[in-house]
């Protein structure tokens, strides 16, 4: 089997029919394993990228398939969902209130594992746990987490229907620096451990040069230049790359957390 | 000192409600007082239409003594224009208020939350189609409606505790009361869609109903709460001036509206007629308005 996962191939988004395109021109291939890094300013589509990847935005024109299959008809319940997951930019907005993050993360495990209550909540445990949640804390409803806590419960979340890929937006922006360090070698250790891809999208050239591989360049909804991420980041060949990188306070790049 | 009163932002000032009554600012500042408050007074009221008229020597309909008699010891409201005892009725007439209130909020809650959510859920023309059909009846002259509505149903006599009149009243004031529901609700469930954890369900793909049940419906339960605590006030009013367009709870059974619509023709010899029904359907009000209060304050807290 291909280690081919996710493969976008001249995709349009637009976010209704006859409005301009948010992006366009996009292509990209994501296998298994590996961290591919989204970045641009505000507004550059990509975001609606990421809402593409995750099959919530259909391409206008071109393909985006997972697993060789595009998401465009795909049944609710097709275990190809599994293999994409998101992790969300605002870890307020991203969890139910009204539920526990035991809750939260047994709900899913019931939904594709089918699994009774009771084993659901142990298995909900386990995950919790894995990334870093456990005892009384996984009781709490969100409002009574702080935001890195949050961000791993929506980390779990995905987690629990095993992906192979996860898109991570912006998952670090909403939270202190000390906390998306935290978040961030999360994320690192997630992917040693399960194998897994990860694709990030950020404003923040330090984190993706800290997390991902590869990364591509967007501006204006078209991606302007891509490559590996280190060579990409020391040495840009396009102008804007170059502004990105020269806009960054206190350089060198590298992330230390 | 200079730099930092410079750098200072200044702190936001405070949301001003539409509603400046002393009681909603106290339910702002106290919450959880105002809502124990209201509940408290709302227990008196409910347990007033329970045990008053078990342990009160007169019944609601009989001539207890003479016409228009002051409040006294023998009777706490005074009598009315037939000599029955005002006190007695006052709480009967509660109990058959109350019960309507509770059948109306809960069968309009239910109808128009089903309606709302279904419409926010739905595709773009069964949305229109439903909040289309919602704003019709909004826009009519809502009296009207339950007027000819209750004149249709005038043929169905007591049933269980309710009496004649009583049930042609709820369903005329169901019939358009659910619309403000679905209103509300869909404009909230529309707000919680966009929200990622909605968005995260889907993509998780969990079915409709899942949504709904889990995830929509819970968090959109304290707003309607709120809503049918407010809509408890205005039901009471709706039934309570029935009567004066000749709909609603028939004769010689009491309801606070003809209470206080029999008291009015002598006011000013015999205040008391009116007066104590109207005072215990304030009380009723202000503790309403306090539970709804507290329970926005919470929602407008929890928002920030």
């Amino acid at each position: 089997m291909s280690d081919l996962l996710l493969e976008v191939t001249d995709a349009e988004f637009r976010y209704a029919k006859g409005s301009a395109p948010a992006a366009t021109g996009i292509n990209l291939e994501v296998r298994a394993g590996e961290a591919v890094g989204i970045v641009g300013e505000s507004g550059s589509g990509k975001t609606t990228v990421g809402r593409g990847l995750v099959g919530s935005l259909h391409p206008s024109a071109g393909a985006v398939l997972v697993q060789g299959r595009p998401w465009k008809g795909m049944r609710r319940r097709d275990p190809v969902r599994r293999v994409v997951q998101m992790v969300f930019q605002d870890p307020y907005a991203s969890l139910n209130p009204m539920l526990s993050a035991q809750a939260t993360v047994a709900e899913v495990v019931r939904v594709w594992d089918g699994a009774k209550a009771d084993v659901a909540t142990v298995r909900a445990e386990e995950i919790l746990a894995e990334v870093g949640l456990s005892g009384e804390v996984i009781r709490r409803r969100p409002a009574g987490l702080s935001g890195g806590q949050r961000q791993r419960v929506g980390i779990a979340r995905a987690l629990a229907c095993g992906p192979q890929v996860l898109v991570a937006d912006e998952p670090t922006s909403a939270l202190d620096v000390s906390v998306q360090a935290n978040v961030l070698n999360l994320m690192l250790d997630l992917r040693a451990r399960r194998g897994l891809a990860i694709v990030l999208i950020s404003h923040d050239l330090a984190v993706v040069d800290y997390l991902t591989d590869r990364a591509l360049v967007m501006l204006n909804g078209k991606v302007v230049e891509q490559g590996d991420t280190r060579t990409l980041l020391q040495h840009p060949s396009h102008e804007y790359t170059k502004t990105l990188i020269g806009s960054i306070p206190g350089k060198p790049l590298a992330f230390s957390p | 000192m200079t730099t930092a009163s410079l750098t200072q932002t200044p702190a936001p000032a405070p949301r001003k409600h539409w509603l400046r009554l002393p009681h909603w600012r106290f339910a702002q500042r106290r919450p959880r007082g105002a809502l124990a408050l209201g509940l408290a007074l709302l227990a008196l009221i409910v347990l007033a239409t329970i045990f008053v008229p078990m342990f009160s020597p007169y019944t609601a309909t009989e001539i207890a003594g003479k016409p228009l008699m002051p409040p006294s010891l023998a009777h706490l409201f005074g009598t009315d224009t037939a000599g029955r005892d005002v006190f007695v009725r006052t709480w009967v007439g509660g109990r058959n208020d109350l019960l309507m209130v509770v059948l109306v909020v809960v069968a309009s809650s239910a109808i128009g939350t089903l309606v709302g959510v279904v419409a926010s859920m739905s595709s773009q023309l069964t949305d229109s189609i439903l909040m289309r059909l919602t704003d019709a009846l909004i826009s009519f002259p809502g009296m009207i409606i339950v007027m000819a509505i209750a004149l249709v149903f005038s043929g169905v006599g007591e049933v269980g505790p309710f009496p004649r009149g009583a049930l042609p009243a709820v369903i005329a004031i169901v019939a358009i009361n659910w619309a403000s529901y679905t209103r509300l609700v869909r404009g909230e469930a529309l707000s919680l869609r966009s929200r990622d954890f909605i968005t995260a369900a889907t993509l998780l793909g969990y079915s409709k109903t899942r949504i709904i049940v889990r995830h929509l419906l819970p968090n959109l339960a304290t707003t309607v709460v709120a809503y049918m605590v407010v809509d408890a006030i205005v039901a009471v009013v709706t039934i309570a001036g029935m009567p004066f367009i000749g709909a609603g709870i028939q004769p010689p059974a009491p309801e606070w509206g003809s209470l206080m619509l029999a008291g009015s023709t002598v006011l000013y010899s015999a205040w008391w007629v009116t007066v104590m029904p109207g005072l215990v359907v304030t009380v009723y009000g202000i503790a309403l308005s306090l539970i709804a209060d507290s329970l926005l304050a919470e929602v407008d807290g929890g928002a920030r």
